[in-house]
């Protein structure tokens, strides 16, 4: 499914559980939306970086099975922004629900 | 540039690595390569527990990868470019090189004498302006190059230097300054060295200053066009972080 320009979100809404990485932040999108959400995992990590320069994540390494793994957390601003996409993504699927229940 | 033709697929982690960070700086180049080969090993590891042998795991842990091309884009976008940081150190080498030289000192006496005359004193009546007036420009000049620096352009990379530029902080600062002096006061030359223009706004448009205001045209078209340019570097600069494992951001 194309959901370009939602992937953010996705990422947000992920991290908002908890420190996540890369890896397990793109199976658990795929696993909660049963496939559905659907993306090449390469594009994840320039999604990440862009938002870690937007300052609505921050990343810090840890050491996991002798490997170095970076995580990414929500900051203050990112929760605030989730919030917004929030509402936004409320507003948005309630007006096309609208239009597809009076077609 | 490298770039991957249409429905290419890359052949390993490494020929993928190579596409997608591409003439990006060496720091990135470390923190991608650190986690897209540590998400390839995991996608390996979850194909080879489902019965795959590992030559079709890593051949499917490619395609879920994706089009390198695609993602260099993305990384581009986000990370300083090796040409981006070739034209940031010319930068900042003119700044060192031009540190004490008498342009620079020229230009603290110049630029805010002649901007604090040009606003304030029109008719260029420089033999009773107050030196008062002078010291206060000079000191906002210099607090707002700070504040530049420190807040808004490169606080990251006056954070982390060594890890970007391989410039010691303290040095990295007086070069920028330096830099940005010698860019003010080659801009404000310019302007100088018009006398029909007067920048406080009584212009008088006649068919003889007509030149030197195409002139000036020109030559904001071309600033404009520099500077939007360099609008992604400048971007980046905010947020230039250290790489992965680097001490600062354990």
């Amino acid at each position: 499914m194309n959901f370009r320009g939602a992937l953010t979100t996705l990422i947000l809404q992920n991290l908002s559980e908890g420190p996540n990485h890369g890896y397990r932040i793109a199976q658990e999108i795929k696993q909660k939306s049963k496939g559905v959400l659907d993306f090449k995992e390469g594009a994840l990590y320039p999604a990440l970086h862009g938002l870690e320069a937007d300052g609505l994540i921050e990343s810090s390494t840890r050491t996991e099975d002798g490997r170095l793994r970076c995580y990414y957390k929500l900051t203050r601003k990112g929760k605030g922004t989730l919030v917004k996409h929030k509402k936004e993504w409320v507003r948005f699927s309630g007006a096309m629900n609208l239009l597809f229940q009076e077609a | 540039m490298m770039k991957s033709p249409d429905n290419f697929c890359a052949q390993s982690v490494g020929e993928w690595l190579a596409i997608a960070t591409d003439s990006l700086v060496p720091t990135a180049r470390e923190r991608i390569k650190l986690e897209i080969e540590g998400h390839f090993a995991d996608i390996v590891a979850a194909r080879l527990a489902e019965g795959l042998i590992q030559e079709q795991a890593n051949k499917a842990a490619l395609v879920e990868l994706g089009d390198p091309a695609d993602a260099a884009k993305g990384f581009r976008k986000r990370h300083l470019t090796e040409e981006e940081l070739k034209w940031l150190r010319k930068l900042i080498e003119t700044g060192r090189r031009n540190r004490a030289s008498p342009w620079n000192a020229l230009a603290v006496i110049f630029l805010p004498l002649f901007w604090a005359a040009q606003f304030h004193y029109p008719d260029n009546d420089l033999v009773s302006f107050p030196y008062r007036h002078n010291a206060a420009m000079a000191l906002c000049l210099y607090s707002c190059s700070v504040l530049v620096f420190l807040r808004l352009k490169f606080r990251n990379l006056v954070k982390y230097p060594s890890v970007t530029l391989e410039f010691k902080r303290r040095v990295l600062l007086l070069n920028m300054q330096a830099g940005l002096l010698l860019f003010l006061n080659y801009l404000t030359l310019i302007p100088a060295t018009m006398p029909r223009i007067d920048l406080a706004g009584r212009i008088q448009l006649s068919n003889t200053s007509m030149p030197l205001w195409l002139f000036l045209l020109i030559f904001l078209l071309i600033f404009i066009s520099w500077a939007a340019n360099r609008l992604p570097l400048w971007r980046k600069l905010r947020h230039i972080h250290p790489p992965q494992g680097h001490p600062a951001n354990q």
